[in-house]
């Protein structure tokens, strides 16, 4: 699998238009790079590597889940309007050889600024006001999906959001690459690789092998609020601690741990956005709050 | 929290004293109680000498499965200036489950309900619904849920603009398996047209007031309903909640609701079925804000005057002073008097918005009421079953089942 230490002239074998080869991120099965076109105009260019395609009936169903899962992702960005979603690029997924691996390629806008990650390891300590801002988004771009395409993200995390300090769009959603479609069947687990999504970024209810019957998008209410609690507190995480512990901790600690409070973190910050923030916690589903219209009345107001 | 007169037999004046005197904030007409032409004209006329009370209309279609069997009670529900579908008239008659399976009869139902109310001076519609008796995971709650997904759709076609509150009727045994039970509120917090509220009814198996709380988790789930409902944007209207109101407002429920007789205090559809046998006349009561409870007139009598925290200190309790031997209060001055100890307890213990806050004073208050019956145990007298101090720990155990059920901090930290 090509990786960060992969040679430009590689990328330039396999994608003879497009030049200027540089690495952004690494995950899972996939690489970002930021490349430009033969207009000159930059994108972020997706690969997806595919495990190797043999016999078995379950590595076919993959190679063709993954190419699938891709145009997913991309119809999706094209039909959605929603200023806080990432826009789709000029590249339309295909089947690629990359140094004699099989991926699925593509490509997305590039967006100027940084990831929230980023953000918050620079040390950016935001107000109330662009907390309220970052969850306005990103509800509108939850809401946006959900409503028009029956999706849900799953995987909505500092890392997927991107600060861009426009003011058309200051925060902006990406990596729809496991979004799940309640109107579709259940996707093949890949056993080449470990499961896409974020442990840590985990809504509880992702732990129920059965999770795909009753999915819906208050589980992105619950990364969503997540997110935001990290952007607030600098990156502190409502129940993990900052460095990583073993994945039966972890699981523990989303499905049963208290979360922190965001009033304790934040003390400036008033007590019906912090309110709000830590109803988004709440281990229950039907305990956060479900209303996405009243949300945005009270992120405004 | 705001607290409604539950409407039922022989009225008086009770509503007209109990808004002149601002114990109550509404009223939730029963559609058995009175003929629909009186209902129009009680309306009429309270909207215009009482326009800031909220006039409620429960259509109480629940009966209509009662409604088959021979000398249902049905009252106004059913015959001659009724609010019977007859003639194209009215909406309520009697059903089989069958009848109410396919979705269009759940709209067709709807329609005829809130289309009749929306003749009337009402605040908010209330959508009608069936009682789900046995499981939320079954037929019953299928079609309960139907009704619901369809009261705002239903709403937008013959009264668009009203807000509609949609009915969720359950029993308490169907309130038993927990998992369905969160499964349950999964579904019905996610609804693409939802309705402006809810109208919440917990039907016990017994039209009598339970003396204390008969199912285990019983109050704690009424509770989560009401904080789960306003979570997600809604009004909350508990109805014949009575004594439970100030708990379920704590929760964050919007309003409660009693009325006079002990039918008028808790929910059942005992009070539609074919009599069985006649019931005496009810003692006179009197609710004690202290004692969480209202215990007899006689009892009051007794306990009153060695422990004058028994008493409310507020005015209505002069309807039970210097009254002549042998007499005793009358049911309207108990109604308004236990408006006024209900008014004054949601005042005291449904803070709003901050559940955690609530649940500390309902402590608080509980363990105020215990330490009252302590002594008055000490001082060898005796209440009866009804209103004794049994009711305390059971609803303890309930506040502390609430709050891990709604994820909140707090429990019986007040203790």
């Amino acid at each position: 699998m090509p990786d960060a230490t992969t040679s430009p002239q590689v990328y330039k074998n396999a994608f003879p238009t497009l030049s200027g080869f540089h690495f952004l991120a690494q995950g899972g099965y996939k690489l970002v790079l930021k490349v430009r076109l033969e207009d000159g105009k930059e994108e972020v260019l997706k690969i997806i590597q595919l495990p190797a395609l043999g016999t078995s009936q379950e590595s076919m169903a993959i190679h063709s889940q993954e190419l699938g899962r891709a145009m997913r992702e991309v119809t999706l960005l094209k039909e959605c309007t929603c200023p806080y979603v990432v826009k789709v690029g000029s590249m339309s997924p295909e089947l690629r050889e990359i140094e004699g691996v099989q991926c699925v390629v593509y490509t997305e806008e590039l967006l100027p600024g940084a990831d929230l990650q980023k953000v918050i390891e620079s040390g950016h300590r935001p107000d109330e006001s662009e907390c309220r801002l970052l969850m306005r988004c990103l509800i509108e771009a939850v809401q946006s999906i959900w409503e028009s395409h029956g999706m849900v993200h799953r995987d909505i995390k500092p890392l997927n959001v991107f600060r861009t300090g426009q003011a058309e769009c200051p925060f902006v959603l990406l990596d729809f690459g496991i979004a799940f479609n309640v109107n579709e069947p259940g996707l093949t687990v890949r056993t080449d690789q470990s499961p896409p999504m974020t442990r840590r970024y985990k809504a509880p209810e992702m732990a129920d092998p059965n999770f795909r019957e009753t999915l819906d998008f208050r589980t992105d209410l619950y990364t969503i609020g997540m997110t935001v609690f990290e952007y607030a507190t600098g990156g502190i995480h409502p129940l993990l601690p900052k460095t990583g512990e073993d994945a039966r901790k972890t699981i523990t600690r989303i499905l049963t741990m208290e979360p922190r409070k965001l009033r304790e973190e934040c003390p400036g910050f008033s007590p019906a956005f912090c309110q709000l923030v830590d109803s988004t916690q709440s281990k229950r589903r039907a305990l956060r709050p479900g209303n996405l219209k009243l949300i945005l009345r009270q992120l405004q107001s | 929290m705001k607290l409604y007169a539950q409407y039922g037999n022989g009225p008086g004046t009770k509503i007209t004293d109990g808004l002149q005197r601002g114990l109550i904030d509404g009223v939730i007409m029963g559609a058995k109680d009175e003929s629909a032409s009186y209902q129009r004209d009680f309306m009429r006329n309270h909207s215009q000498e009482h326009g800031e009370a909220r006039l409620l209309f429960d259509p109480q279609f629940y009966a209509c499965f009662i409604a088959t069997k021979d000398r249902a009670r049905l009252g106004a529900l059913w015959g001659k200036d009724s609010h019977g579908y007859i003639n194209g008239n009215g909406y309520f008659r009697p059903l089989r489950r069958r009848d109410l399976e396919k979705e269009s009869d759940a709209a067709r139902e709807l329609e005829r309900c809130l289309g009749y109310q929306a003749q009337m001076p009402v605040h908010a519609l209330i959508a009608p619904n069936i009682v789900i008796r046995r499981s939320l995971d079954s037929m019953e709650a299928a079609i309960a849920k139907t009704f619901i997904r369809l009261s705002a759709e239903r709403r937008d076609v013959v009264a668009p603009g009203k807000p509609v509150l949609a009915t969720l009727a359950v029993s308490s045994q169907a309130l038993s398996d927990r998992s369905e039970l969160l499964a349950f509120l999964d579904d019905i917090t996610l609804l693409d047209n939802p309705p402006d509220g809810f109208y919440l009814l917990l039907e016990n198996e017994e039209s009598t007031v339970p003396h204390t709380l008969t199912e285990p988790d019983m109050l704690a789930r009424w509770m989560l309903f009401n904080r789960v409902f306003k979570i997600n944007g809604f009004e909350v209207v508990n109805g014949y909640s009575d004594l439970l109101s100030p708990y379920l407002g704590a929760a964050g429920g919007d309003a409660g609701a009693a009325g006079w007789h002990g039918t008028l205090k808790s929910f059942s559809l005992d009070r539609f079925e074919p009599l069985d046998g006649r019931k005496g006349r009810a003692s006179a009561r009197y609710t004690s804000a202290k004692l969480l409870k209202s215990i007899k007139w006689s009892e009051l009598e007794a306990v009153g005057g060695v422990f004058p925290e028994v008493w409310n200190d507020l005015p209505c309790d002069a309807f039970f002073k210097g009254l002549d031997e042998d007499a005793e209060p009358n049911l309207g001055h108990q109604a308004l008097q236990n408006w006024e100890a209900l008014r004054t307890l949601n005042q005291l213990l449904a803070i709003p918005g901050d559940p955690v806050a609530a649940i500390h004073a309902c402590h608080a208050a509980l363990n105020e009421a215990q330490a009252v019956y302590a002594a008055i145990n000490d001082r060898g007298l005796t209440l009866r079953e009804k209103s004794n101090s049994q009711h305390l720990p059971a609803i303890k155990e309930e506040l502390n089942s609430f709050v891990r059920l709604a994820e909140l901090s707090g429990g019986d930290s007040a203790e």
